[in-house]
């Protein structure tokens, strides 16, 4: 385990190496200077020669190039071009938010879709499983922003519930300590404050969690059938064993490997796909941050985001790697 | 000898849809009719070939299935004692692959004494692991690390952990190797003793349920066509239909070679069967009564039953 979990980290840093380095020829393929981007298409060559000087864009590609991982082995991200920020810092103040924003999300898909699937699978072909079979089906062929329009449309616009961003106001901001707003005004005991953002996150959680929801059902649906077909559940039930004790001491487990992978690589999908959910509900997050960095061509802004988004897919789907072999024994690394 | 389980007229239909939009629901007849008990105590063996029902039946008699009309009376339950248990037939399919072998014979016996703390459980266990033929240091270790046979003989472990009344054994030998199927078939036998555990013992091959059951019922398209005492049905079968299976049986004998029953099908309407013996059409001692009316229940001896007009017309 030891031993897998080394090589796994060893992999990890590859990977990354792998995907910073595509993403910096990208950037540098792209004809589109960030000073032009950053100070108008009007600005004189000087203005340009100045900009490209302080930002170090007049260097040559390959210095650029082993800049970039000299000193994000020293910890540093470089400066956001658009902000003048630490790339870092802004990663630390719109990281949390995102987290929040897909952990929630994943939740939702997961004790949403886990009964909706298991009740499908035990009503098989009658009514309750048509039903969440059509609402699965609605949820995976559902374009997230088209939903996420149409919840905001209708319980900010014409029922007046809560509106975009992460609070109402600044005043129900909790005291910062993880950037979770959830968890930091649980900490510190401010209910006013948790309320607050748990009215906000709902609406985008859930446009974003539609999605999961429907795959989730659907993976579980499907597992737990075939789960449920197995010769030791009919033998535990000739043993008189309860429909509900077969299920959660036998049943569910087995069949949650399957959807397990699909949480995986949903939360991966979340982390990194989130962008445009946050910016149809004005959330500040990571994705609002890489939208308007791309907009501007802020290279190490962008840089950072991918980097950031890559490592915390990579430890996700670690995870569940991890969860597997508890799952099931018969996994070995 | 009392009977712990009374079936009277189980039928179990399952619908078959038909590939047209609108098309007829059919139903599959697979128990059409059952009226059978099981004794205390008793090795009962179920034959037929594949297709006859034999499974559903078993099925029925664990409440695997909900019958379509019958009833199912299960008496001589005490407490403290499991009702019923089930050996299936593949062993790769019937232990839950995330639990070790000691979780796996433990469950019946929590179930059983309503409470999920271990107390005394170990040493159950492991004197049931060591009857079935297991050591104490595969206790923790997972079904996938074992073979077929040692997979039979945990699910056999956790059949019997809970003394229960009755065990239905579903072709449980089927799935081994020739070499192992006999080593399961004498375990079974020798944990069977003259305990008054009951066996429903379900299978295709005759000479299997020779070896375990004192008494066998033979199936046919849903229906039993005989039940007798185990020797008396080799001895003396009554319906042709068993005449028929028995003769196919392979046996090392040359002057019995020459000896198994051809028949062909003879050209009968297929309709007429459906309100007749559903025998009918391959019946080489077919009456014309067999055409209109089922058999009745015939008791040619003590103990041995058949449902065929023309033994019981040729007894009277």
């Amino acid at each position: 385990m030891a031993k897998w979990l080394i090589r796994r980290f060893l992999l990890l840093i590859f990977v990354l190496w792998g995907i910073t380095t595509l993403t910096f020829i990208i950037i540098a393929a792209v004809p589109r200077n960030p000073a032009i981007a950053m100070a108008g298409s009007q600005s004189s060559p000087e203005q340009i020669e100045k900009f490209n000087k302080r930002w170090g864009l007049d260097k040559p590609l390959a210095v650029r190039y082993y800049e970039f991982y000299a000193y994000l082995l020293q910890g540093d991200m470089g400066t956001s071009i658009r902000t003048e920020r630490p790339v870092a810092l802004e990663m630390r103040n719109f990281f949390p938010a995102t987290f929040e924003l897909a952990t929630v999300s994943v939740v939702l898909s997961f004790l949403i879709g886990v009964p909706l699937g298991i009740v499908a699978a035990l009503k098989r072909n009658k009514w309750p499983d048509q039903v969440t079979r059509f609402v699965s089906l609605i949820g995976v062929s559902t374009p997230n922003f088209w939903f996420g329009l149409i919840i905001l449309l209708v319980f900010y616009y014409l029922l007046g519930g809560v509106g975009p961003g992460r609070v109402t106001s600044a005043a129900y901001e909790p005291t910062r300590i993880t950037g979770l707003y959830l968890i930091d005004s649980l900490v510190t005991g401010n209910w006013s404050s948790f309320v607050d953002c748990l009215r906000h996150i709902i609406m985008p959680a859930f446009a974003l969690g539609f999605f999961g929801i429907g795959i989730v059902t659907r993976m579980m649906r499907s597992s737990m059938i075939d789960t449920l077909s197995k010769d030791y559940i009919k033998a535990a039930r000739a043993r008189g064993l309860s429909l509900f004790r077969v299920i959660t001491n036998h049943a569910l487990r087995n069949s949650l490997i399957p959807v397990l992978t699909v949480i995986g690589v949903l939360y991966g999908a979340y982390l990194g796909g989130v962008i445009v959910i946050e910016v149809v509900f004005s959330w500040p997050g990571l994705g609002n941050f890489a939208y308007n960095s791309i907009l501007k061509s802020d290279h190490p802004a962008i840089m950072g985001v991918v980097l950031v988004i890559s490592i915390i897919y990579s430890l996700v789907n670690l995870v569940v790697d991890v969860l597997y072999r508890y799952l099931d024994p018969r996994i070995k690394f | 000898m009392d009977s712990i389980v009374s079936i009277r007229g189980l039928k179990k239909y399952f619908p078959v849809k038909s590939e047209a939009l609108f098309g007829k629901t059919t139903w599959n007849k697979a128990i059409d009719g059952i009226d059978l008990e099981i004794q205390r105590g008793e090795a009962l063996g179920v034959v037929g070939e594949s297709g006859s029902g034999k499974t559903t039946l078993g099925k029925l008699i664990l409440g695997l299935h909900a019958p379509t009309e019958g009833t199912i009376d299960y008496r001589g339950h005490d407490t403290g004692r499991m009702q019923s248990s089930v050996v299936f037939q593949d062993p790769f399919s019937s232990l839950n692959p995330r639990q070790t072998v000691f979780d796996i014979v433990k469950e019946p016996l929590e179930s059983v004494r309503g409470t999920r703390r271990g107390q005394g459980f170990r040493q159950t266990i492991l004197d049931i692991l060591n009857l079935v033929g297991l050591s104490e240091e595969q206790m923790f270790r997972y079904p996938h690390e074992f073979s077929g046979g040692q997979r039979q003989r945990i699910a056999i472990a956790r059949a019997i952990v809970a003394k229960p009344l009755f065990i239905v054994f579903d072709e449980p030998t089927s799935g081994l190797d020739v070499s192992v199927q006999a080593q399961i078939l004498n375990l079974l036998k020798e944990l069977k003793g003259n305990s008054d555990l009951s066996y429903v013992f379900i299978s295709h091959n005759i000479g299997v349920v020779k070896y375990i059951c004192s008494r066998i019922a033979v199936m046919y398209r849903g229906k039993i066509v005989e039940t007798s005492g185990n020797q008396e049905l080799f001895d003396n079968p009554l319906h042709p239909y068993s005449q028929h299976l028995l003769s196919a049986v392979p046996v090392i004998d040359e002057t019995r070679m020459s000896k198994i029953i051809e028949f062909e099908a003879k050209a009968a309407d297929e309709a007429a069967v459906s309100n007749g013996c559903i025998y009918y059409s391959k019946c080489p001692i077919r009456r014309d009564i067999c055409r209109e009316k089922p058999p009745q229940r015939f008791d040619a001896t003590e103990g041995h039953s058949v449902y065929c007009w023309a033994r019981e017309l040729d007894q009277r």
